[in-house]
């Protein structure tokens, strides 16, 4: 089952743009509510700013009001303000990064829990369709590379803009044709680094796409290793992984040629401005035009003018994780959930019967009503094509316990999840006491019913926790009271901490039965009107068995119930027998008719049971199935 | 840490050049300074402005020749790190290649690629950047100061005092935020194990309404992992705040105390502006020196987590022997065989068998009643003890794994195609293997009438633009593959279970004349794949409890003729 919802194939070898302004522009909606601390950053890294600025005039003055005039005192002024403007620099710069690491961790938590939000609400065929791991990786490598871009200062960004704007007007001012001068250089930096620009982001790409090949190489290589080696592919494998490792090899030589040249490119520019503060400036300074304050001050703010410009090209990189992070987040975020309520009047599917059996229209209010189930001339397909129920029809009167048997892949367990709403019947309809489920929000539908699935879901938590999974509001007289009810109370209770014990990850310190008795606990903790139970195969010990054959008879007892036997108990308990074979209900009726029919359930008994005779039937039905060998 | 020692060692020519055009570009970034020195110098004597402009061009010149050494310095250097890099990790491919079976037990894949991929990132910023910044310190430290106090000793002793100061606190903040950053990173695998369960249970949580309170417990840890960040920045900021805070002493210093030797005349303005250069110069690099610090701790851990590997070995005694050995033909003895996984209780127990060469061997039995592992230990993936394994009379522990493995192929039970087009696939065992073998092959697993359906047939790729093979599709891809091996023995474990009973049948069929002189095993739990069979053998709880022809497990009754029965009733149902 897969498909309802198709990947891209290489979603994950997204590279990106370097700026999206349409990712940015939906980014937005989480960095508005930071304002405040926002501005707060911003206003911060001006202070810096004006500080840094400060600095060169400080010096200036110190060498031409008081140095130059022998006043040591005037120095020492001088050099205490100049401590000053320091301290206010790092004071200010120290809360700008902390304000700005601030605004992107709230950022980040927010969209992080959205998207695990989000997840929550799609649709189970979503799920079918996109493996756990990558979805993982959204909710945890996908958000950390914005914390990158944040960390690495999308504000001090622009701050290094507002700032070699300054530096520049402040050198005009102070002398324009020096500044001129000093400035010759920059159109050759201009055209360098748009030149290089284009390259070094290329190169990044190339190193990011090759990074991307190496790691589907080793996944797939790692994970076939055993195949390969039993077919001897060694060499052959070896060499290709050389190849693309080689291919990645030359691709970061290439973009350290390109960083390092340009870094290079960078500083000569900024020496060659020193070169020319030197020569012009000291022909002005000999004409008597220009202090020697002015020429330092020239000289330190030069110094302060490239080193912002050598950053920007580092900044590339995050910023395109980033787009390539958040495209994938925001397409995640686009994907609707189907299974929502709709409006009453929706038209029924085509072609479906409006009664068999049932009496749909205004039921009652949901709260209390009985839980009568109908199916009617259900059929379902998780892939478009491949139909997994053919035409299924039945009902569930209120209090009875009904039973589906059929082989593995007949449509049982689908059967199940239809009626929990996780998945949309594709043709028919699903009335839970006289209402269309389409109608009903899917929770609504689903604290209704108690379910225990096969695969003992626990979480870690402590006992506690696991029985008040659907209700972790549920109080500990109630938790207790549902343990005791299925004869969970004494092995829990037998815990050092009884019901406050932590179940290890998926359960690994509780036995295979004390799963299931806890499972049972959890259905029966709010109290259910209607109670499904897909019986696990797995065999437990016969004091285990016995207690949870028992738990099954009380918690059946006045509800609605739907249970896909395996045991023999079981099926004997239910009011009737649903058959299923290759996704059609193939046969119904009470198990003694059934068997008399000696059809499709009596050769089922006998496959599962080893018998047709009732007689030994009875007798078998103390002990638990066989594990399941029927065909895949 | 002796063979990434190894690798460094080979590129020593490329890191000695990089070196020294280090000491190159740090001795004239050096200069510079001092020719400013002197041009200022120039300038207060009247008519210095000529000797300015001569000073400024041999600072242009400097500019231009430091472009060049600097650029080499940083190739030499950076580069040699990638290419460390890359070599190790095809060495670290190429051993995992040796690595046996037990190995990736104990291993999950995602672990093994982070060693590949993570760790060794982290290992090239350690040789690169890491390296580079280290001698560009100790190279400024040097030289700069005795710079300095070639123009000023008093002022550079002045200037230095914060110094040990500053180291101490980088030592003890480093240590904090190592700390504090192993604690968000603790943090960060606890969502991803949130995640991890939730998704994985996602029906369970939507049938029990639970996802509130899942929102809920996530967004408690999200913000738990928020506050650790934060408190990392907190020190993270510290740090850098009290670097720049003593380098700030130091400039005031420089003058306050510079601006009265200046007056004094025991300096010159030239001499104060070059020390104040000097000074700024040493202050960058020593900010990095946090984060240098972190490259080398994160790397040395990478550098140990990679060795761990690299020192792991294979547990098979046929992986050491030199090959090739013996022409090995497909006898195939099993002598009370017991086997159990590392660490497990024993899946097989005493399992006696003798097959001839050319046999074919039918084995039923339930699930994990250790059919599976008795076959794969034909592939002699897992070590077995002397005297209990024998292929063509050799005990396995005397065989070249190699030898062993061209002889037997296996095809798993759980199919496993590469995406890579599907003659590549087929010729996995036998790169190069001619296409008129490659169709045959195909042929006898009868997958060719569906490789019609396909775009570009045998050499589509498995995976690409959405193209799928269906499961009995890919088990019989992989039966072309374990054909092609031309084998001694064969070994299909329950590799066509995913193929209708009529497709399997036809398959048999066209098998009949290859196994003729091919020792092959059958496992299925289809009983009616095992009927052609010399010998069926059924085996429960890792033990052979009934063995012999068909006709004699019939009458005899037992688990054998049960299964039989079972699956007649399952075709009597299909057929309703």
């Amino acid at each position: 089952m897969s498909a309802a919802h198709p990947a891209p194939p290489h979603e994950d070898d997204i590279v990106g743009r370097v700026y999206d302004a349409r990712l940015v522009g939906r980014l937005k909606e989480y960095v508005l509510p930071e304002t405040p601390l926002l501005l707060a950053s911003t206003a911060l890294m001006f202070v810096v700013m004006g500080a840094q600025l400060m600095q060169p005039w400080i010096m200036k003055l110190l060498i031409d009001e008081h140095l130059l005039k022998s006043d040591a005192a005037g120095v020492a002024r001088l050099a205490l303000l100049y401590f000053l403007t320091f301290g206010v620099e790092l004071v200010a710069r120290f809360g700008q990064l902390y304000t700005m690491e601030r605004t992107g961790q709230n950022v980040i938590r927010d969209l992080r829990c959205r998207v695990f939000a989000h997840l929550q609400s799609l649709d189970s065929s979503f799920f079918d369709a996109n493996p756990v791991g990558r979805l993982m990786t959204r909710v945890t490598t996908d958000v950390e590379s914005l914390a990158d871009l944040f960390a690495s200062g999308a504000v001090s960004l622009l701050g290094d803009v507002v700032k070699l704007c300054a530096i520049v007007a402040l050198l005009w001012w102070l002398d324009w044709r020096l500044a001129l001068v000093t400035f010759t250089a920059m159109p050759v930096l201009f055209v360098l680094s748009v030149m290089f620009r284009g390259r070094i982001r290329q190169s990044y790409r190339d190193v990011r796409r090759r990074i991307a090949r190496i790691n589907a190489f080793l996944q797939e290589a790692i994970g076939g290793m055993l195949l390969v080696q039993l077919y001897r592919r060694e060499p052959e494998d070896r060499r290709d992984f050389e190849a693309i490792n080689r291919d990645h090899r030359d691709a970061e030589v290439r973009s350290v040629v390109y960083e390092s040249t340009f870094s290079a490119v960078v500083e000569l520019v900024g020496i060659l401005a020193t070169a020319a503060i030197i020569w012009y400036g000291g022909g002005r300074i000999a004409l008597g035009v220009l202090t020697f304050g002015t020429l330092v001050a020239f000289l330190e703010y030069t110094a302060r003018f490239f080193g912002p410009i050598r950053d920007l090209s580092g900044f590339y990189a995050v910023l395109q994780a980033a787009m390539a992070s958040l495209e994938r987040l925001f397409d995640l975020l686009d994907t609707e959930p189907t299974i929502v309520a709709r409006a009453p009047h929706a038209a029924l599917a085509p072609g479906a019967a409006p009664d068999a059996g049932a009496t749909p229209g205004a039921g009652p209010d949901a709260g209390d009503a009985a839980g009568r189930i109908v199916f009617d001339r259900v059929s379902f397909a998780y892939v478009p094509g491949e139909e997994i129920l053919h035409d299924v029809s039945f009902a569930v009167e209120p209090g009875m316990t009904m039973a589906l048997v059929g082989a593995t892949g007949a449509g049982k367990t689908t059967v199940i999840k239809l009626l929990l709403r996780l998945y949309d019947p594709t043709a028919g309809r699903i009335l839970l006491d006289g209402r269309d489920l389409k109608e009903m929000p899917p929770e609504t539908v689903r604290r209704r019913i108690g379910v225990v699935m096969q695969d003992h879901f626990l979480i870690s938590g402590t006992v506690a926790e696991n029985i008040a999974f659907g209700d972790p509001l549920l109080s500990r007289e109630r938790i207790v009271a549902a343990a005791r009810q299925v004869h969970a109370d004494p092995f829990v209770r037998a815990f050092p901490r009884g019901y406050d014990e932590a179940v290890r990850e998926r359960g690994g310190n509780l036995s295979v039965g004390q799963k299931q008795l806890l499972s049972l606990a959890r259905a029966v903790a709010s109290d259910p009107s209607i109670l499904i139970l897909d019986e696990a195969t797995s065999s437990v010990d016969t004091e285990t068995e016995l207690l949870i054959q028992d738990a099954l008879r009380v918690v059946l007892r006045g509800r609605t119930s739907i249970i896909i036997a395996h045991r023999l108990s079981t099926i004997l308990a239910a009011d009737r027998i649903l058959v299923f074979h290759h996704g059609r209900l193939a046969e119904a009726g009470p198990h003694a008719a059934l068997l008399a029919r000696g059809g499709l359930y009596a050769r089922l008994c006998e496959l599962q049971f080893g018998t047709r005779d009732a007689g030994p039937l009875r007798a078998a039905a103390d002990r638990p199935l066989p594990a399941a060998e029927a065909p895949a | 840490m002796r063979f990434i020692l190894r690798q460094l060692r080979r590129h020593r020519r490329d890191f000695g050049l990089g070196l020294l055009f280090l000491i190159a570009t740090n001795g004239l970034t050096l200069l510079v300074p001092w020719i400013l020195k002197r041009a200022i110098e120039a300038l207060k004597e009247p008519g210095g402005a000529r000797e300015a402009s001569r000073d400024a061009a041999a600072i242009a010149l400097v500019a231009l020749v430091l472009v060049i050494v600097r650029s080499m310095s940083r190739l030499y250097v950076l580069g040699a790190s990638r290419k460390v890099v890359a070599e190790v990790r095809s060495a670290l491919f190429a051993h995992l290649q040796t690595l046996p079976a037990s190995f990736y037990a104990r291993r999950r894949t995602g672990e093994i690629m982070s060693r590949a991929v993570n760790d060794l990132m982290l290992i090239r910023s350690l040789f690169g950047p890491g390296v580079l910044n280290v001698i560009n310190v100790a190279l400024l430290y040097t030289s700069g100061l005795a710079m300095m106090a070639v123009i000023d000793p008093v002022l550079t002793v002045a200037s230095v005092l914060p110094y040990p100061f500053l180291l101490i606190t980088v030592g003890r903040v480093s240590r904090t935020i190592h700390q504090r950053s192993n604690a968000a990173q603790e943090q960060l695998a606890e969502i991803g194990n949130k995640a991890q369960e939730n998704l994985s249970g996602i029906n369970q949580v939507k049938a029990y309404v639970r996802e509130a309170a899942e929102v809920g417990a996530f967004a408690r840890l999200s913000e738990e992992y928020r506050r650790r960040n934060l408190s990392l920045a907190m020190s993270r900021g510290l740090i850098v705040t009290l670097m720049g805070g003593l380098g700030g002493i130091s400039t005031v210093i420089v003058l306050w105390l510079g601006g009265r030797h200046v007056i004094d005349g025991t300096l010159t303005l030239g001499g104060l502006v070059a020390f104040m250069s000097y000074l700024a110069i040493l202050t960058g690099p020593t900010v990095m020196m946090g984060w240098v610090l972190g490259v080398f701790q994160r790397g040395l851990g990478a550098i140990r987590r990679v060795e761990e590997i690299l020192a792991e070995r294979s547990d098979l005694p046929g992986d050491s022997l030199p090959g090739p050995g013996p022409d090995l033909g497909g006898a195939v003895a099993f002598r009370g065989l017991t086997f159990a996984y590392p660490g497990g209780p024993p899946v097989l127990r005493g399992v006696d068998l003798e097959v001839p060469a050319g046999a074919t061997v039918g084995i039923v039995g339930r699930v994990g009643s250790g059919k599976s592992t008795l076959v794969t230990l034909l592939g002699a993936v897992h070590p077995v003890p002397r005297g209990m394994l024998l292929l063509d009379g050799h005990d396995f522990n005397d065989l070249p794994t190699a030898d062993v493995r061209a002889r037997v192929a296996i095809v798993p039970q759980e199919t496993l195609l590469f995406s890579r087009s599907i003659a590549e696939n087929i010729a996995l065992g036998a790169p190069g293997a001619p296409r008129e073998r490659i169709d045959a092959a195909a042929r006898v697993a009868q997958i060719t009438r569906d490789l019609e359906d396909l775009p570009q047939g045998l050499d589509t790729r498995v995976g690409e633009r959405g193209i799928t093979l269906s499961g009995g599709q890919r088990q019989r891809v992989a039966l072309a593959r374990a054909l092609l091996l031309d084998p001694r023995v064969l070994v299909l474990d329950d590799s066509l279970s995913s193929v209708d009973a009529d497709t399997e049948e036809a398959i048999l069929a066209g098998l009949r004349q290859f196994m003729k002189d091919r020792t092959t095993f059958l496992i299925s739990h289809r009983v009616s794949t095992v009927l052609g069979a010399d010998r069926i053998v059924v085996l429960d709880g890792g033990r052979v409890v009934e063995s012999g022809t068909v006709g004699e497990l019939l009458a005899a009754d037992g688990l054998f003729a049960a299964l039989h029965r079972r699956q007649q009733i399952e075709r009597e149902m299909e057929a309703l």
